[in-house]
């Protein structure tokens, strides 16, 4: 597993619809409305903002090299090839990248900052180079740690516990169990480098980091089921979004439940049509309810989807094709309902 | 005596270190001071310890960032809670909050930049300040000109005839960096107080070798029998990580280290280098700041460090516990050459200069200018401060004289690798200090070292830590 597996997934989720930079987008998790729509179109929502730091040269290194060895084949849009399929490994990912968004990491920073600190304190070192540099990662210790009634002895064993009952029950892999606990630092004992873990794991490091993330993402998906794991639960608080809308999609709801038209929505906050249009389409795949007959008929919809079923794309341009009287947007709502219906 | 009271009290020393006092009595009676100390000298207790004996704040402008949340972060271990540091990396909340609860705190870390933004120096002009500290001040004079325009203007905030007292730290400076330190922060009268640079328990070598594969070879073997822990500045990034695999692979356990880390990479290296786990550390001159570990006992340059400061920053963080320590600077033939592109690739020349200040004349926009005349970011930005100030041939003067320090620099290392004579003695005179050899391990040179004590017994080799299961690591890190 490695990201050539994960991009190999997500271009097969894509057949050939998308350009490779449609695909750096979802990875980055650009919040426009073409990406969170291509993310719900073609269900990759889990891939989605997995990697906000990928660079634009690695990223395009990487295709170079999947390129060079056969994996895919890019002419403006990015085919898998057979090679490639095979490639894809059967072993499924289990991210979860719509509901953490890159904030799972700030998970995994408490998490090691409040071990080696409970680490020390429970063998009466009170002074220790915290490490964890970032302010906030501190600050929020600090004040969970002063809002807890027992000593400090107890807290690291409760502490223990949980994440021990945690590792266990949240069906991680071995290896994952053993890479986040490696990431621990406390009292006579360092973490471990990604270097070192693939090192000794006899894995590659930007390997063992995407399995650290996926462990990340499923304890956060374990973690709202467990009434007994108060710490945990504690360090997790923040890391799942709460809004899945871009700021700007939320404003537009508010005036569209206030009854104002598309139309009258743009120019009230000075902005284009497509632009607003493209807030629908988030609030369509975001919202339950989304009144949509408000815009087309359940027989256009019927229509519409047989096309999809039977020419299997989404492309807009080749459905648009089929049928001229409806309009793009009312053709991208329809899909979208697609994924909502089923 | 009461600060003997307060140092034993606060910090948890028995006496001072020597200068110590002599800098914070100066500074308690109000006067300006300059203290040169060498790193790892405790320098930081000489602003640190007079915090707690007057009322008001304490401004401390410091040039790095890193260094900046280094001493936040140390002042915190000791249980100091009234300390902020305020620079570009926080958030504009952030900021915020902090600029506007700034009369709570004791210690305020400041960039150069921010000090500098109007409504900053605005609000901090308001507070009841006991006195200023610019860290790092010889930036002043070596940096400053390339880098960090806004500590030049630092003298805007120090021209005022009211103000509170300065104390400029910093760990090299010769007599012309002590005088611009004087007169670029309008320092008046100041006491000066200069610790000696020498560091008796520092032992110093050089090696000369033909090619790079002769280097990795010197150390592969050196590192094989002689002790760590131990330091190799290297000169890019992408050889730190080569050299710390080849290393490895020797079975010693090494890390490298370099800008281009995750900070949460670079902590662990750090920790695991001080808590022992790692012997060796390869890095670049990005590893330094803020690393509190006493006994260091090798330091091996593989390249040619521009400036004798440079190297003396670099060297002195080994032995700080005051045990012996061996420095070696490896050189081959081409190393001068490599370190004077390096230096001289940001420096504009006069064709590049006239070409940018027409283009800027004519109303092109900077970022444009500084592209079609080929301009570094640093080079723009050099040339942007003194052209808001100087004619452009003055400019052209000033970055030639610019220039010849560097070149002067450069000079006085490769004259360091080439000399003859005692390198103690040659290193320190760059300094502007006279000192004689060493009587026993000094130098190459004076060949009077007796290396028996950085021999590797064999038992101290090859101890395989085993790994423990993901749950017994867990209850050893929480019981």
């Amino acid at each position: 597993m490695s990201l050539d597996s994960i991009l190999l997934t997500i271009f097969q989720r894509l057949h050939g619809e998308r350009s490779a930079q449609g695909v750096y987008h979802i990875l980055r998790g650009k919040r426009s409305g073409q990406t969170l729509q291509d993310v719900e179109y073609y269900q990759v929502k889990s891939y989605y903002a997995l990697l906000p730091q990928l660079t634009a040269s690695e990223f395009q290194q990487t295709l170079e090299r999947m390129q060079a060895d056969g994996l895919i084949l890019i002419n403006e849009l990015v085919y898998v090839t057979a090679k490639g399929q095979m490639a894809t490994g059967s072993e499924m990912w289990r991210f979860n990248g719509w509901n953490y968004r890159g904030r799972e990491r700030e998970f995994g920073r408490r998490l090691a900052l409040l071990v080696q600190t409970l680490s020390n304190l429970r063998s009466g070192e009170t002074m220790f180079m915290p490490i964890q540099k970032e302010l906030p990662t501190q600050q929020f210790i600090k004040s969970l740690l002063r809002n807890q009634l027992s000593n400090m002895t107890n807290l690291s064993t409760s502490l223990r516990k949980e994440l021990e009952q945690a590792l266990i029950q949240s069906s991680l892999s071995d290896l994952q169990r053993t890479i986040v606990t490696s990431r621990l630092t406390g009292y006579g004992f360092t973490a471990s480098t990604w270097e070192q873990l693939a090192e000794s794991l006899n894995v590659s490091a930007k390997t063992i980091q995407l399995y650290y993330l996926e462990a990340l993402h499923i304890l956060l998906d374990y973690l709202p089921q467990q009434p007994n794991m108060p710490l945990l639960t504690e360090l997790a608080v923040g890391c799942r979004v709460d809004t899945y809308l871009t700021q700007s999609a939320e404003r537009t709801q508010k005036l569209f439940e206030r009854g104002y038209s598309l139309e009258q929505i743009a120019s009230l906050r000075n902005l284009k049509l497509s632009t607003i249009e493209d807030h629908f389409i988030e609030l369509a795949a975001n919202m339950d309810n989304f009144p949509y007959e408000e815009f087309v008929t359940k027989e256009q919809m019927v229509t519409v989807w047989r096309h999809v079923e039977q020419m299997q794309t989404k492309r807009l341009r080749l459905l648009k094709e089929q049928c001229p009287e409806l309009s793009y947007f009312q053709l991208r709502l329809i899909i979208i309902m697609e994924r909502r219906e089923s | 005596m009461e600060l003997q009271k307060v140092l034993h009290q606060k910090f948890g020393y028995e006496s001072f270190r020597p200068g110590q006092q002599e800098v914070i009595t100066e500074l308690l009676a109000g006067r300006d001071t300059v203290a040169i100390f060498p790193t790892g000298m405790g320098k930081s207790l000489c602003y640190q310890l007079p915090a707690y004996m007057l009322d008001g704040v304490v401004i401390i402008i410091s040039p790095l960032v890193a260094l900046m949340e280094d001493q936040v972060a140390n002042l915190r271990k000791h249980k100091e809670k009234r300390v902020v540091a305020i620079n570009s990396f926080l958030s504009r909340k952030e900021k915020e909050l902090a600029l506007s609860t700034m009369a709570q705190y004791k210690f305020i870390f400041l960039s150069p930049e921010m000090m500098m933004q109007q409504h900053v120096r605005q609000l901090v002009q308001q507070l009841p300040i006991a006195f200023f500290v610019v860290d790092e001040a010889h930036c002043i004079s070596e940096w400053g000109f390339d880098f960090r325009p806004d500590y030049l203007r630092l003298k805007e905030l120090f021209s005022f005839t009211e103000r509170a007292p300065v104390l400029a730290l910093t760990a090299t400076a010769n007599k012309k960096v002590v005088e611009d330190i004087i007169t670029y922060l309008r320092l008046r009268n100041p006491h000066i107080q200069r610790q000696p640079m020498d560091r008796p328990a520092i032992s110093y070598r050089i090696v000369h070798v033909d090619n790079e594969s002769a280097k990795t070879e010197w150390i592969s073997e050196r590192l094989a029998t002689t002790i760590g822990p131990g330091v190799i500045y290297v000169a890019s990034r992408k050889r730190a990580d080569e050299l710390a695999a080849i290393i490895r692979q020797r079975g010693i356990p090494t890390a490298s280290y370099h800008g281009g880390k995750e900070q949460d990479e670079r902590s662990i290296i750090q920790e695991q280098f001080i808590q022992g786990e790692l012997e060796w550390i390869c890095a670049t001159n990005a590893f330094g700041m803020g690393i509190h570990k006493d006994d260091i006992r090798q330091v091996i340059h593989e390249h040619l460090p521009a400036t004798p400061s440079a190297y003396i920053q670099e060297v002195g963080r080994a032995g700080r516990d005051g045990d012996k320590a061996a420095v070696t600077l490896l050189y081959s033939e081409r190393d001068s050459q490599k370190v004077k592109f390096i230096v001289y690739e940001d420096l504009p020349d006069e064709q590049q200069i006239l070409y940018y200040h027409s283009l800027l004349q004519s109303g092109t926009a900077t970022l444009l200018a500084a592209e079609q005349a080929g301009l570094s970011e640093i080079a723009s930005r050099l040339l942007d401060y003194y052209l808001e100030q100087y004619e452009v041939e003055n400019v052209i003067r000033q970055i030639q004289q610019i220039y010849q320090v560097k070149e002067k620099h450069i000079a006085e290392m490769e004259s360091y690798v080439k000399s003859d004579s005692c390198l103690r003695e040659k290193l320190m005179q760059f300094f502007g200090e006279n000192i004689l050899p060493a009587e026993t391990d000094c130098c190459s040179n004076c060949q009077n070292l007796d290396d028996d004590w950085l021999i590797k017994s064999e038992a101290s080799t090859k101890q395989e830590t085993e790994t423990l299961q993901w749950h017994e690591r867990l209850h050893q890190l929480l019981g």
